[in-house]
């Protein structure tokens, strides 16, 4: 009885950290064309390891989304330099650059940490973006400051 | 040993503490230049254990976007390229004939020229733009 009590409260807790917007297919068709002159980057992450550790992600120093398990987001920017960073105990930044029209993928890893996990931001091939990423649900609410 | 010096050995080895980043330095942009001599597509054999992590992929395609004074700057087609250390970047191959000589990171605008050059298989793309 105690296990299946300890089963059903991480279930729980996992559960209730995860993302349950609309899956990627889904909100494809609500995304808007990219504008002229920018690239589009997605962030996601398919891991739900961890799932209590839900950091803000930076791109270039500003708050654009947050880490969450089996979530996506995406943000439109003028072509350019880009840094990825991710507000955890250990600070693992991405660098890249996008062309305009140009959509890069940022897939969000856990990695073991001291005291708490940490996410690790890399950049992937299109094909494996755009695969991996159809598994993952529309984050839509406001970024965590 | 020290309660204290345990901790130190653990964040050491989980926080990546004491972890260098690819030794770089700033170069300018990569410049075009119209010799016969370099091949504007090429493809490469995987490659691995490249240094800072760097994995090629077999026979991807990488295009010629330039030349810094190392090498022939080449740029992986529709893929991406990483290295490394404390923190990850991508990154394009500097290539002197066919070995590789340096990473451009084009983020930072900066080169990591290589220890050891590493040779690679490559293949020129003839006629190829």
């Amino acid at each position: 009885m105690r296990k299946t009590i300890t089963a059903a409260i991480l279930a729980a807790t996992l559960a209730s950290g995860c993302a349950s917007g609309p899956t990627f297919n889904e909100a494809k068709s609500s995304f808007v064309a990219t504008p002229q002159g920018q690239g589009r980057i997605f962030f996601y992450r398919t891991t739900v390891a961890g799932a209590a550790v839900q950091p803000s992600i930076y791109l270039n120093g500003d708050v654009v989304g947050s880490a969450v398990p089996g979530g996506f987001f995406y943000v439109d920017r003028p072509a350019g330099k880009f840094e990825v960073s991710a507000s955890t105990e250990t600070e693992n930044k991405l660098s890249f650059v996008v062309d305009p029209g140009q959509t890069r993928y940022v897939r969000l890893d856990m990695s073991i940490g001291l005291f708490v996990g940490h996410v690790v931001p890399r950049l992937v091939d299109d094909e494996q973006g755009a695969k991996e990423i159809q598994e993952t649900k529309y984050v839509v609410e406001a970024p965590k400051k | 040993m020290s309660a204290r010096t345990v901790l130190l050995l653990v964040a050491a080895a989980f926080g990546g503490f004491g972890c260098t980043d690819v030794p770089m330095r700033h170069v300018d942009p990569p410049q075009m230049r119209l010799s016969s001599d370099i091949p504007r597509l090429i493809t490469i054999a995987a490659a691995e254990n490249l240094p800072h992590s760097g994995k090629i992929p077999d026979k991807r395609l990488w295009r010629y976007i330039g030349s810094v004074p190392e090498g022939a700057v080449y740029r992986p087609v529709n893929t991406t390229f990483m290295v490394e250390a404390k923190h990850a970047h991508e990154a394009y191959l500097v290539l002197k004939d066919t070995q590789l000589v340096a990473y451009y990171l084009p983020a930072e605008g900066t080169i990591s020229v290589l220890e050891a050059p590493a040779q690679l298989n490559v293949t020129s793309l003839k006629g190829e733009q």
